[in-house]
């Protein structure tokens, strides 16, 4: 006999980040999930992000890496808390991960938690971690091929950052072709054009964030 | 991807199904891989029949069919116009607007057989 299952394989995964956004939402806090390749540039964006909304609004940080704790050492550093998974050799959070991070985070005196994958354009985009917002961090010396090479990471997001601008003069790569290759794969996510060393276009990415925070959870639910 | 891992859900999965059911004998699982999944065929059947060959009577021997799903752009602007997705992305063919993913991430146990 034959039966029909029709079930997520991903089905425990999916469940777990059903929890932690249960979790997210009761404490009225943005989860914001930040996907790229090793050496894009998330932290670095990361520290820029901390650096600005700081003070503004409350922040909260998870740390994904498979080895060493120096992300979690250099968020720390700017007076937010922060949590440093290592997977260990794991390429990717899942939302199990993420779940067991949780506890050690105190979800109501934060706003806006701000969780940075294992560097991987691939894996990442397949686990859902129960987040708002999921944003690519793409850096032009990767090149202007990385969405069609790995669409589901940027089909998935709502917004992209381009980083590390103040490169373009040692690279042939032009801002306008990434853009293009980005709107093949989404064409509505929010880009911005950035560089985390310098500072450039930082604050437009803040701003964005802001906003989606004021819509993204209802006021009357905050503490 | 994970392949073994994944391989490991979908024996888990139909295992627990076939309980349920009162099947003593899984032959055949079939599942949909979608093209932007990030997993790979050949990697998932050799994982799952290496788990069925060690996880006793239940599995024992059953073989994985996949069928893989496009990756399939919808236009709604074009009357809801499907184009393959995996060439040109999600920009529409008819209109050159955008448009939106249907299917091509998705990764699930669809039926096994069994007696």
């Amino acid at each position: 006999m034959e039966v029909k299952v029709v079930q997520n394989v991903l089905k425990v995964n999916d469940a777990m980040a059903r929890l932690n956004r249960t979790q997210f939402i009761g404490a009225a806090v943005m989860a914001l999930n930040l996907i790229g390749s090793p050496g894009a540039g998330k932290t670095t964006l990361l520290e820029q992000t901390v650096a600005r909304l700081n003070g503004r609004i409350r922040l909260g940080c998870i740390e994904g890496d498979p080895y060493t704790t120096r992300d979690a050492e250099r968020i720390g550093r700017l007076g937010v808390p922060v949590v440093q998974i290592n997977t260990r050799g794991g390429c990717h959070l899942d939302a199990n991960l993420v779940a067991l991070a949780l506890p050690d985070l105190d979800l109501f005196a934060m706003d806006l938690l701000l969780i940075e994958n294992v560097g991987n354009l691939m894996c990442p985009a397949q686990y859902d971690l129960g987040e708002h917002l999921t944003a690519v961090v793409l850096s032009v010396t990767e090149g202007a091929d990385k969405p069609d090479k790995y669409p589901a990471a940027f089909q998935r997001s709502q917004a992209v950052i381009i980083n590390k601008i103040d490169m373009l003069g040692f690279t042939d790569v032009k801002v306008d072709e990434v853009i293009e290759a980005i709107r093949r794969y989404n064409p509505q996510a929010a880009i911005f054009p950035v560089s985390s060393r310098t500072g450039d276009g930082v604050a437009e990415w803040c701003q964005w964030l802001e906003e989606r925070l004021a819509t993204a959870v209802s006021p009357s639910v905050r503490p | 991807m994970h392949e073994f891992s994944l391989a490991q859900s979908i024996a888990d999965l139909v295992t627990d199904s076939a309980r349920q059911e009162g099947i003593k004998q899984i032959r055949r699982v079939t599942v949909v891989v979608g093209e932007w999944s990030a997993v790979m065929p050949d990697a998932l059947i050799t994982s799952f029949a290496a788990i069925a060959g060690v996880s006793g009577e239940l599995l024992e021997g059953a073989a994985m069919e996949v069928r893989m799903s496009p990756a399939v752009g919808e236009c709604a602007a074009c009357g809801g116009l499907r184009f393959p997705a995996s060439d040109g992305g999600l920009t529409c063919p008819g209109c050159k607007g955008g448009a939106v993913l249907l299917s091509g991430t998705e990764l699930r146990v669809d039926s096994y057989e069994g007696d």
